[in-house]
């Protein structure tokens, strides 16, 4: 009579007892590292309908970021500016570029150009600029090095908890407000010296509630 | 004999996660995140900037029906808001408070929208003299000296040949701010420059603290808001 199990059923319990490891961990594991924002927002690289170089403007030009998005001090939104800021320029320079187009046709028609969002919260966080400019919180520190991006790109996760980390323990995050647009500033030498100044004339106090960014 | 299936078995693994994703954390993509749980991300509500499917410019921000007047922005104060007195003719010197924060400020504003044409020290050799060779205005000049506080900002206001408006990214008081700070580079220059013709010369509101005393009654604080 022939045997019903093989010998290599043998080695079943083994192989169960093994996947039934790896395949958890692996799974815990692949939704640690692929479903974080760190995975699913950073790196988030559009194409814009004019390829506008912010490492030419901002990088070798040497422009403010409150040259175009001049509202960031006082609205809680950092304004896409209009086109006729471009124009300011571009009535002048590389007035017949065939990539500027769009933009000639946006400031004579008055129709918007449809650019592409790049830093998009959820619409159920009310984050606003003001307040955190004014904290000292520099625009390279949730942005990166804009200038040196010759397409945005999305370089912090926005994540809640990237949030928190900082609304936590806010002071490694702050630089004087005078600062607050300079892509290439580094901490003094003496970062507790400058810590403990920066408290000393703005303490801020960032909300850790729900309501403080939940409304 | 389990070690080898087991390697095979996690090179498996590792290398079908990296085929189904083709990339690690960090690498740039022109397609839109995925959330995963995209709860309510996005509202049918409108945000700043968004664009609309409703309305026939695509845009959701709606301008104001022209001759709307917002609360407290009836911009009475013609001077402040305009340059001109109510007589209709510039205002001779800056309408508000002429002191060190708003030189100061002055400075900082003047940094951010003016430097990239007229360059730091207000000579015209910005960006666009640089790169384009295009005419620029020097603040150094004869008639700039002539043109009185008031002028001045009506040119930043509204334009003035090849330069365009800056009413809209410059608040009025910044723009008062950087008539001062101009002022006060004229004066420097001046200062510097001996055999500069003095006199008729002098720029309007050489004398800070005198304009400072003139205005004194003058509120200082305006609200950022009303242009």
């Amino acid at each position: 009579m022939a045997q019903i199990f093989p010998p290599w059923w043998n080695k079943l319990p083994l192989a169960a007892a093994l996947a039934g490891v790896l395949v958890p961990a692996l799974a815990v594991a692949g939704v640690w590292y692929f479903f974080s924002p760190w995975y699913t927002d950073v790196g988030y690289r559009p194409a814009q309908p004019v390829p506008y170089s912010h490492k030419l403007h901002v990088g070798e030009l040497g422009l403010d970021c409150r040259y175009c998005h001049a509202s960031v001090e006082i609205s809680s939104v950092a304004n896409v500016p209009p086109t006729q800021t471009c124009m300011n320029c571009h009535q002048v320079v590389k007035r017949d570029s065939e990539v500027l187009a769009p933009i000639r046709d946006s400031a004579s028609s008055g129709r918007p150009m449809r650019w592409i969002r790049v830093h998009e919260l959820p619409d159920y966080a009310y984050f606003t600029h003001r307040s955190h400019v004014a904290a000292g919180i520099g625009c390279v520190t949730c942005h990166g090095r804009v200038d040196e991006m010759v397409t945005v790109t999305q370089m912090a996760p926005l994540s809640m908890g990237w949030c928190l980390d900082c609304h936590r323990n806010p002071a490694p995050h702050r630089r004087p407000v005078s600062e607050v647009t300079n892509m290439k500033w580094t901490p003094p030498r003496h970062p507790q010296l400058r810590l403990a100044q920066l408290e000393r004339e703005r303490p801020v106090n960032p909300p850790t509630d729900c309501s403080g960014c939940h409304r | 004999m389990m070690r080898r299936p087991v390697r095979v078995l996690g090179v498996i693994a590792f290398m079908s996660v990296f085929a189904l994703t083709g990339c690690a954390r960090g690498c740039t993509s022109s397609r839109p995140p995925i959330h995963l749980n995209p709860s309510m991300d996005n509202q049918p509500k409108a945000r700043a900037q968004s664009a609309s499917t409703f309305f026939y410019d695509g845009s959701t921000m709606r301008q104001p029906v022209p001759g709307t007047v917002a609360m407290g922005g009836l911009k009475e104060d013609t001077a402040f808001f305009t340059g001109k007195g109510a007589d209709g003719q510039f205002v001779a010197t800056i309408p508000i408070a002429s002191d060190d924060a708003l030189l100061e400020r002055g400075k900082q504003r003047y940094t951010i929208y003016c430097q990239p044409c007229h360059d730091a020290r207000g000579d015209g050799k910005g960006i666009l003299f640089q790169r384009g060779n295009v005419p620029t205005a020097t603040f150094h000049q004869e008639k700039m000296f002539k043109y009185t506080d008031g002028q001045i900002f009506d040119i930043m206001s509204n334009g003035s040949g090849l330069m365009p408006a800056y009413k809209w990214p410059i608040p009025p008081a910044d723009r008062w701010a950087i008539v001062a700070y101009i002022r006060g580079l004229q004066r420097d220059r001046q200062a510097r420059v001996p055999s500069a013709p003095a006199g008729a010369a002098t720029p309007t509101s050489a004398n800070a603290s005198a304009s400072a005393k003139a205005t004194a009654d003058k509120p200082a604080a305006k609200p950022a808001g009303n242009r």
